[in-house]
């Protein structure tokens, strides 16, 4: 891989960094369903149904706008940065049974 | 509520062909009605066969109620239809796992509300409500279509999408029938809609059969 591979990769956000954490949304459900992570890390969500999912903070009755992210089809990704400790709620705006967990913890626990 | 014979043998055949339970479970849950000493292909596709085809005629028989205004009889359909779908996505889960099984259920139940929205509409004779609850079951039919692909990608989207939307234009014709209180037409319509039910399970049984050849022996 040579070094302005890298430099674009890392611009457009392609490669995960160490750091980073993984959710896949798959047969309408979020894997892990429930992940914990210190703070600071970043969550990429990729999508691999064939049809548009969301990841939306909150709850359908209480969406809290933390983050709101269409996933158009297979392959689109999103991410977010969790830079506060806390539990965070999200699920899918289309399909609301599907629910996640993001467990944030202060580093160094 | 006990559910019908016909839906036990359902369950016990698509549940033993899965795997839920050992076949010697299913043939006390059938009562010795048949014998499953091996899971085949053929047994698979029978199962998913009569849970699906059992979903138009419980479908039918809760729409009915509904709209003849007999509220028991509703409330023990609904909740026979309901039994068939659980086990439906028993059978889904004992496959693909159970966290697959409940997002099927959740999606399959979803499809159910849809119809009620039409059947109320029916029964209201508001054509806003039922066109509304037509667009929401034809954007099912793509979700419904996703899920099945995401699980298995030997059932592609295009062609399950417009089986369900098949499925959901038959059912469709008997709901309005029954509306209409035209019962010829209305129980005409219910066993073409039950007999549409075989494009959707041979080849889900298949997809499943291909995609795990190991566990479903081709006879």
């Amino acid at each position: 891989m040579n070094a302005t591979w890298l430099a674009l990769a890392a611009l457009t956000g392609v490669i995960e960094s160490p750091s980073d954490a993984t959710v896949e949304v798959r047969t309408f459900q979020f894997r892990d369903k429930a992940i914990e992570i210190p703070v600071g890390t970043r969550v990429v969500w990729t999508n691999q149904d064939q049809i548009e999912h969301t990841v939306t903070s909150g709850a359908p009755d209480s969406t809290n706008g933390v983050f709101n992210a269409k996933l158009a089809g297979p392959g689109a990704t999103f991410s977010f940065t969790f830079t506060k400790a806390g539990t965070y709620r999200y699920f899918c705006d289309r399909h609301h049974f599907m629910r996640g967990e993001i467990r944030v913890t202060p580093r160094g626990e | 509520m006990q559910p019908t014979r016909s839906l036990r043998l359902g369950i016990a055949v698509v549940a033993a062909c899965l795997g839920l339970i050992s076949p010697a479970m299913a043939q006390g849950t059938m009562e010795h009605e048949h014998s499953m000493a091996t899971t085949t292909s053929s047994d698979l596709r029978v199962g998913l066969n009569s849970l699906l085809k059992e979903h138009v005629y419980l479908a039918a028989a809760t729409t009915g109620a509904a709209l003849g205004g007999r509220q028991d009889e509703f409330k023990s359909a609904a909740g026979a239809l309901d039994a068939n779908s659980v086990a439906l996505s028993q059978a889904i889960g004992s496959v693909y796992g159970g966290d697959a099984g409940t997002a099927f259920l959740a999606l399959w139940r979803k499809h159910i509300g849809f119809f009620v929205d039409y059947t109320t509409g029916v029964a209201k004779k508001d054509k806003k409500a039922q066109e509304k609850a037509v667009q929401d079951l034809i954007g099912y039919a793509s979700d419904f279509a996703a899920f099945l692909n995401s699980a298995n990608p030997n059932l592609p989207v295009s062609v399950v999408t417009d089986l369900v939307k098949a499925h959901v234009v038959g059912l469709k014709a008997a709901v309005d029938a029954q509306g209409q209180k035209d019962y010829a037409t209305a129980y005409a319509k219910t066993r073409e809609a039950a007999a549409h039910m075989q494009m959707i399970a041979d080849p889900l049984a298949s997809a499943i059969a291909k995609q795990f050849p190991e566990k479903f022996a081709m006879k």
